[in-house]
Parts: structure tokens; sequence; C-alpha cells
């Protein structure tokens, strides 16, 4: 079952008035539970193809379908709807909340996505992401692989329907890299939830059920 | 160098506009007060000086000069330079030969021409049309004005227009005008020989003689009036020294003060605009630094830019500031005509002004953005390398202790000075308010805490909360603002509302009487009296009158008492005037009753409240009143009508120190149920020779004055609440700014725009509570030490502080509110760019 869709999507920035082209004509299906990797190289448009899709930019031109959502005729509350219950993010920098502590950015991402998330709950998910003990412990007194383990953490409580992966252990040693990302694709594979994962990392290869290439603005099979 | 920090911050337009605009108000306001006052003071000082310089002594009265002493004068064989001046208050008004100009107020001063041309030729110099004919003054009134008059109502030499005075209207002949091109302060004078002066002011005093003496002169002229008996009756002043209105003299030194806090809050905005700018341009100072540039180079390159915008901003902030002193004007006229100032003619700004406001707007500045730049200084270059630059963060810069001990050291040397010392006072604000400034932090720290107790399981209200706590650099100087405007705001209306009922009750509890009677046509200063005639003819209405319980006449004259002009009062002091005395001090072990009994009989003086402290004089204590007469004083009782000071004698010492001075007016009391109103109305209760006032209408007038005096005050609050509404937001601003990055990751998170803008408000909301609950406190207690101490070291009264909730409540909710538009423009701003 198709999750999401895009359509001839197409996007250029602005630099010195002139129009430069980062991703043309873009075709792009997700189907429900699949992991895919996203591969390419740097500056070549694979931040900005996650930021279509999260809705947190628009397209120049084609179209986006989340389910039956159109993401380029959505409005702002939409989207935000759709970014707080059924997508998730997962970034490079972890970007967690630093005035809350690892329990509590959860409960926020629970909050917003309108769920209940009891403590149960909230010990189970933090057990199996290996934080059960750092759930009173703020962001910053963490390590880089904790951190990384928290955002994803927080990425999967609200059980939602796609996560979207910007290079998750771009910013972390080889063995930290490789445990989180067990841990994340452990998790995705148990929830049943669409990962697309965007990474320069060969060795995950074999953690998915397709890998696509973006280059020069191009997206392609591979 | 410069060029690559400039374009970098022309990069960021609306920082650039923040930087001015908070650069430009500060100024603006600071300007605008100086320069309203400014000309106020000059319009003022020029009214009461002499007409041309030379002058240094002024023979005064508050009776008037009687013309005997002139005579004497003159006729003494030390040969001094004395000029009579005759002044009438700003009452006439002209009207043009035509008819067609609207009317004008003048002030007219009556001289001797003969001896003005003599010995102060400087006005008749200037004379561009007609000249001193002696002989125009025999044949009718005649008149010399200004060109800026003569030209305003159409007048010429040999015109004859009509003159309205008091005493009734007068046609005069226009016989000189004199050039006011460079005394403005000349502009709205008339000139007349002092005899027709005389003759329109129906009187034969004079208003003042103006004498040309050395020091050894002065001394002999004092001895002389000892000698002659005129020293217990006029005093000789010495212009240069003579200060006639220290309450004038306190209300602009309130503006200025209030002007220089807008500035401080202006540099506020500039403190956090330029630390904000030298975060942005952090890569940029970083490739500088590391191509060579030394921190030195650095921060004398910024200094540079800053003083080249600085200078900028103060030129638009003091033609901002010029537009604003011309709408404070009229509020400025308006609150002088409480201290009888005479009206201020046009704006002033000299070269020395100009030059003052540049140096204070790019002195502000630079002063401001010095910290911020230091701290650069300090950073390596490889520190600025760092992605965030928490080397310019502030919770490590600013030394606590350090502060603290400044603080310290400030409220000690306040307490240790003698309490009465106004300097003395000043340190104890200023340091009440650093430490109310230093404890923001730990207020704010202490009610996160509690908060998040509360909202444990709320994560996006504790992320609130505790948003509020980091970066404190932007929220802290968001919280000084709003401490700085509330508690001033707080302090200057809990100072005027506890002035302002203290001073109701005491003029009600005073107006005891239902009737006050003086002599009519007192418009010409000085004490007018009741005539002979007028007095009988007074007396006898009223012991014809039925209605009427009991009356006492008034009399008054001023002495000259240790360097001060005081206020002498006696009356016959019946039963029912007395009760409304309040008495501070009295003689122990005697009752009121008593002490009242002694008074009238001549046995001691009764002295006000500001001249007890201003002689340091306590009941009991002896006083001189003149070469052979000392009393001691009964009692000091409460007094808010002079601040110079007043004395009660009774009727046998008052004739001995002034002889046959007639009363100047007479209160009269009615029986209960009597309606002084109608009775009033009644015939042969309205006379021409006097006036009649009503207790009930005097208090009126009075609340009228008294809320006309603080009305540029309360425009003036207003305006730098605007300046810390801008200073608010600039510093949201910079914070929404630093923590764009954070409102991305919100957003990706979820988080609607206006969920978003939410957070800046509940953020804001926070700071401005714990910033308003410490002005509370620091505001009343500003308000008890200007109520209680300052006004008690600078006017010598005391004024009970009233506490008053709605203040508070009003003080906190507008400072709320003002910071929740402040953080909501930053939000719409901040989202947007």
């Amino acid at each position: 079952m198709t999750l999401l869709k895009a359509e001839q999507l197409s996007k250029g920035y602005h630099q010195h008035g002139v129009l430069q082209p980062v991703l043309s004509s873009i075709e792009l299906d997700l189907q429900q539970g699949e992991i895919v990797l996203l591969f390419g190289p740097s500056g070549e448009g694979k931040s900005t193809l996650l930021h279509l899709l999260a809705g947190l930019i628009r397209p120049d031109k084609g179209e986006i379908w989340f389910e039956n959502l159109a993401l380029s005729r959505a409005s702002e509350q939409q989207l935000c709807q759709l970014r707080r219950q059924r997508l998730a993010l997962v970034f490079q920098f972890f970007n967690l909340i630093p005035t809350l502590t690892v329990a509590e950015n959860l409960q926020l991402s629970a909050s917003l996505a309108q769920q209940q998330l009891n403590s149960h709950g909230l010990v189970k998910i933090l057990k199996q992401l290996g934080l059960a003990a750092k759930a009173a412990v703020f962001p910053q007194r963490l390590s880089g692989g904790e951190q990384q383990r928290v955002a994803i953490a927080r990425a999967l409580v609200t059980q939602p329907r796609l996560i979207l992966a910007d290079e998750p252990t771009g910013n972390l040693d080889r063995d930290n890299a490789e445990r989180v990302m067990t841990l994340f694709i452990e998790q995705v594979r148990k929830q049943n939830c669409t990962l697309l994962l965007a990474t320069h990392d060969p060795t995950l290869k074999g953690m998915a059920d397709r890998c696509l290439m973006l280059e020069q603005g191009v997206l392609y099979e591979r | 160098m410069l060029v690559a920090s400039v374009r970098s911050l022309l990069q960021q337009p609306l920082q650039l506009f923040l930087l001015l605009l908070g650069m430009a108000l500060g100024v603006a306001i600071v300007a605008a007060v100086q320069l309203s006052t400014a000309s106020a003071r000059h319009s003022y000082q020029a009214a009461i000086t002499q007409l041309d310089s030379g002058a240094t002594h002024q023979l005064r009265a508050l009776a008037g000069i009687p013309s005997q002493l002139y005579v004497q004068l003159q006729r003494a064989p030390q040969s001094w330079s004395v000029l009579p001046v005759v002044r009438l208050e700003p009452q006439f008004v002209v009207t043009s030969s035509q008819g067609d100009s609207p009317a004008l107020k003048l002030q007219l001063y009556g001289l001797d021409l003969l001896i003005e041309q003599r010995l102060r030729p400087g006005i008749f110099s200037g004379m561009v049309e007609g000249q001193l004919d002696w002989s125009v003054l025999m044949l009718q009134p005649s008149i010399w004005l200004s060109k800026q008059v003569a030209t305003k109502q159409g007048l010429t030499i040999g015109d004859s227009f009509i003159l309205h005075t008091p005493s009734g209207c007068h046609s005069v002949t226009l016989v000189g005008i004199f050039d006011d091109s460079q005394r403005p302060e000349l502009a709205q004078r008339a000139l007349m020989d002092i005899g027709q002066a005389l003759m329109l002011k129906r009187e034969t005093q004079l208003s003042y003689l103006d004498m040309m003496l050395t020091e050894t002169q002065a001394e002999v002229l004092q001895s002389w009036l000892i000698e002659y008996g005129w020293a217990e009756r006029v005093n000789l002043v010495q212009l240069e020294q003579h200060n006639p209105q220290p309450l004038g003299d306190a209300f602009y030194f309130n503006l200025n003060a209030m002007a220089l806090l807008a500035l401080l809050m202006g540099s506020l905005v500039v403190y956090s605009v330029i630390a904000l700018s030298l975060q942005q341009r952090q890569p940029l100072f970083a490739t500088l630094r590391l191509a060579g540039v030394s921190a030195a180079g650095l921060i004398s390159g910024l200094l540079l830019e800053l003083l080249l915008l600085s200078s900028l901003a103060t030129l638009a902030g003091i033609a901002l500031g010029m537009m604003l002193a011309h709408g404070l004007m009229p509020l400025l006229v308006e609150s002088q005509a409480a201290f009888s100032v005479a009206p201020v003619a046009r704006l002033h700004l000299s070269g020395g002004d100009l030059l003052r406001l540049w140096l204070l707007g790019s002195g502000g500045a630079l002063l401001a953005a010095l910290w911020p730049c230091l701290q650069l200084a300090r950073c390596s270059p490889l520190q600025l390398q760092q992605p965030v630059m928490d080397t310019l963060q502030p919770e490590r810069q600013v030394s606590r202790w350090r502060l603290m001990l400044v603080v310290m050291l400030l409220l000690a040397a306040g307490l240790l000075q003698q309490q009465q010392n106004l300097w003395a006072l000043y340190s104890v604000i200023a340091a009440l308010t650093l430490i109310c400034a230093l404890l923001l932090a730990p207020l704010l720290r202490m009610l996160a805490l509690g908060l998040s107790q509360l909202l444990r399981r709320r994560p996006l209200a504790l992320m609130v909360v505790r948003d509020g706590l980091r970066q404190q650099h932007y929220s802290q100087g968001m919280m000084l603002v709003l401490l700085l405007s509330l508690s001033s705001s707080i302090a200057i209306s809990g100072m005027t509302s506890s002035f302002h009922q203290a001073f109701h009750s005491w003029l009600q509890q005073r107006l005891d009487a239902a009737i006050y009677i003086s002599p009519a046509d007192n418009h010409s200063g000085g004490t007018r009296h009741l005539d002979d005639k007028t007095l009988q003819a007074l007396q006898a209405r009223l012991l014809s009158s039925p209605e009427v319980k009991a009356y006492d006449l008034r009399w008054r004259q001023s002495l000259w008492l240790q360097g001060r002009e005081v206020s002498l009062y006696s009356a016959n002091f019946p039963q029912a005037a007395t009760d409304s005395y309040q008495f501070i001090d009295q003689l122990a072990k005697v009752d009121s009753k008593t002490l009242w009994q002694q008074l009238r009989a001549g046995e001691g003086v009764m002295i006000s409240e500001p001249l007890a402290w201003h002689l340091k004089l306590k009941a009991g204590d002896q006083l001189q009143l003149g070469p052979a007469l000392s009393r001691p004083v009964l009692a000091i009782y409460s007094d808010y009508g002079s601040y110079q000071g007043r004395m009660l004698v009774g009727r046998s010492d008052f004739q001995r120190l002034f002889q046959a001075v007639p009363p100047y007016g007479v209160r009269v009391w009615l029986w209960p149920g009597v309606d002084a109103q109608s009775l009033i109305t009644e015939p042969g209760w309205q006379d021409s020779r006097w006036q009649l006032r009503l207790a009930g209408l005097i208090l009126q007038r009075s609340d009228q004055l008294f809320e006309q005096t603080f009305l540029i005050t309360d425009a003036l609050q207003l305006l730098f609440l605007l300046v810390a509404l801008l200073a608010m937001g600039t510093n949201l601003l910079a914070l929404q700014h630093h923590r764009r990055t954070e409102s991305q990751r919100y957003r990706a998170l979820g988080m609607s725009p206006a969920l978003r803008r939410l957070i800046v408000l509940g953020q804001a909301l926070l700071l401005a509570f714990s910033a308003g609950l410490l002005s509370l406190i620091l505001g009343e207690l500003l308000a008890l030490l200007l109520t209680e101490q300052v006004q008690k070291v600078a006017f010598g009264w005391s004024i009970p502080w009233q506490y008053d909730g709605w203040r508070s409540l009003i003080a906190l909710l507008s400072g709320m509110v003002a910071a929740l538009l402040a953080a909501w423009l930053a939000a719409t701003v901040g989202g947007k760019s």
C-alpha cells in the first residue's frame, strides 16, 4: 500500500538573483512498512528532498501525496498536524529540546500528537533503546550516541506512519553509529512504520528494502 | 575592515533599523525634555532678572516697595545706583489699531526712563524706530513695544491702540519699537514710564528696586536699611545667589531624571542589538582575526562604526526631540503656570545644547556597546570560530559579587552621609535599583523552579518555563527595562498621589472657614491690602449678616530669617481657626488650647514644618525675629502651603514688627445650615472693592493646579513606556533571532505558528511577571523614599506614604500587556524574518 507518493517534484533556490535548481522532476513511491535508503553526494539535495516530504518547505513544481493529503496545497495547520501524528523526523544533530529531560522530550512529542504516554509505555520505549537509566537526565549531559537514541525514541513514541531520517549517524563514531542504526531499524520493523533514511554509509544497505540514489537533482533506484 | 563590517551589518536591515531607532528615541526624549526645559528656564530667567544686565542686587518685599524708600535711597549720601521697576503680571492684552489682529498677552514694565537711559541704556540703544521723546509722556499713556509684537499687531509709531488691564481699558500710543531679534526674551515685553504704569496698576508701591552695588556697597546698604528701620520690611537679595524657584528646580530635576531613564533604556536597546549583531558577524570577525587583525584593531573599528551610526541616530533623535518638544511645550507651560512662571516664548536650542545632546547620545551608545565589544576582544580567533559564540553569553559575564560589592558601597555611602543630603538619598535609590536588578535572575530561577514542580506533567509548559532561564543575555535585558520603567512609574505615581492626598486633606482641613475675602484687583503680584474704607464697609456687611457666626482678619508680611524669606501671618485666631492646625512638635506639658492663648498673648510663635526643618528648630527654641525681639517656638505645625516657611505670630508682635500694616484678607465662618453659595449672591455681599472665594472653590482650583503641574510628568511617563516597549521588543526579537534554529526544530515537531508564538508569549509573560513582582517592591520602596525622605530633605515637609493596591495592580498589568505586545511583535517579525 502506497504511503507517500511524489510526482514531478522540482525545487530550486535563488542565489544572487539566479534560480539554482536542486531537484528536478523527482518521482517517488514509499510503501507502508518499507525501509528505504537515500544515497547521494553532499549538497545534491537529500536534505531538501526530506524537508519537502515533511512539508517543511513547498515544492516549486509537482505534488506530494501523503496518503490522501496533497502537501503542496495543505495549510500550515494541516502540515503541523501531519508532523505531530503521522510523520517524524530524525536529524544529524539530534535537535532535542535542551530544557527538557529525556522523558520530558518524549512526553512533549506524545502530548503534541495528543497521545497518552503513561509511565509504563515510557519506560518500555526507553528500555528498548537502552535509555532506562537516563529518563531524568537533560540532553546536554548525554553522549552523542545517547542523544541520537533519544531522538529516535522521540520519533517512535508517537508511532508515526513515516520516519524521515537525515544522516542520523553522521555525527557519531563507527561503533556508536552501528549500535544506534541497529536499534533504530529494529524498532522501525517492530512498529511496521516506513523509514526513508538519507545516509552516506554503504554498510546499511543490508538492512534496507530499497536503495535510492540522488545525483545532480535526479532520483533513481540503485 | 570597516567596510566589511558595515556591509555585514547592512545585511541585517531590521537590526540596523532597531539600533538606530533605539538610539534615536532615547536621544529624542532627552532632547525634548532638555530643549523644552531649557527654553522654559531661559524665558523664566529672562522674566525674573532685570531687563538688561548690570543689576547685582534687588530690594524686594512681599507687599511691594514703598515709594518713600526709593526717595530716601536717592537722597542718601552714598549715591547708590537705584533703578525702580513696576512689573505687572502678564495680564495685559493688546489689541491692534485695526482690531483684526489676534489679542496678545504682554508683560508690562514700568521704568524710570531717565535713570534707565543713564544707568543701563542697552534696551534703548536697540531702538529701531521712534525715540525717547519726553514730551509724549506728558500727553497721554505711551508705550514701547518689541518689533515682533508691533509687526504682528500691525502697529506703527504714532498708532493708538487699546490696552486691557485689570483696572480697565486704556488708550495708549506707540512711541517706540525696540529690536528683539538678538534677545527673544524681550519679545513679550512692553515698556512704559513708571508713573504711567503705577497709574495703570492703581497703586503707589514699586515692584522692586534694581541696584548696582559692589559687595562693600551692599554691606553698607544693609546697615543703612537696619538704621532706617527698613530691614524688617524689605530684603536685599544678591541676584546671582538668589534662587527663587526651588520647587521649579525640583520639577526640572524630575523631568531630567525621567529623560535620562529613557536614554538608559535606549542604551539597553543598543546593548542587546549590538550583542546580537556581533554574534551574527562572528564568522567575519574570526576571519579578520585569523588574517592578522588585532583585537584592539577590531574593537576600534567596531567603535568607529558605532560612532558613525550613533551620530546619525543622534541627529535623527535631536530632530525628533525638537518635534516632541513642540508637543511638550503646551504641557510644560500648563505645568509652569502652577509656579507662576512666565510663558515660554520660543524653543531655545543653542550650539552648546546640540553638542551636549550629541555627546550624550553617542556617548551612551558607545558605553552600551563597550561591554559586548570587550567580550569580543577577549575571544581568541579560534574561539570565534565556534558555531555559537557562547563566550559572549552573559551568564559568566556578570560578576555578581563584584557588582554586589559596588551596590553595598553605594548603599553604605548613602547611609553614612548625613540624612539631610539629597545625594545620599539618590545613592540609596541607585543602590536599591541595582540590588533589584541583580535579584532579577535569582527570582526568575526561583519562579521557574516552583513552576516546574507544578507543571511536571505538561512538557510544553515546562519547556516555556525553563526556556526563560536560557540566554539570559536578552531575557535579563528585557526584565531590566521592565523593572526600570515599572518601578519608576510606580514610584512617581506613588509619590504624586501621596503628595496629592496629603495636600488635599491638609487644605481641606485648613480651609475651615466658609468664605475667604481678599481685596479685588489682585493681579499685580505681591500682597494687596484692604484699605481702611474697604475694611469698614466689609466689617459693616459682616456684622449686619445674621448668617455670619464669626470672622477673623488676617495680616501678612515677609521677614528675612537666616537667609530665608519667611511669610509671617497674624490674626486674632478665634477657636474656629485653630482647630485645623496639626502640631508635629509642641512645648511639653502644654495643651493646644494654652499654646494658642500664648500665641495670642505674644508669648511665642508657631512655625511651619518646612521652616523648622530648614532652620533646624524644635519647639522651645528661641527665634530672633528682629533686633530686639526674640520669641520661643511654641509649636511646629504641618504645612504644605510654602516650602520657604511660614510663621504665626500674635497681633502685638506683628504690630511691633510692621507697625500699621492693614490686613490682607478676612475669613468668615457661617452658622450651620447656611448655604455660602447663595449667601454671597445676596445684595451687599458682592462689591467691586473685594473678592469672595468659597472654600470649596479654592480646594477645587488647588486640585486643578496640582494636576496641571504633573501633566508633563504623565506625558513623559507615557513616552518612556514607549521606549521601554521598544527596548523589550528588541530584546525579545534578539532572543528569537538567537533561537531561530530552535524554532525550526519546533516546526519539525509539528508545532503550528500559533503555538510557536504562544511559546514566545508565555516566556515573555513569565519574564514580565518576575520583573513586575520585583518592580512592585522596588517601586513602592522608591515611592516611600521619594515621598517620606526626598520630599522632606528637598522641601522640609513630611508626607506620609500611601499604599494603593490599584496602583500596583495597574502597573503590573500594564507591564505585562506591554511585554505581551512586545513579544507578539517579536514573534511576528522574528517569525517572518
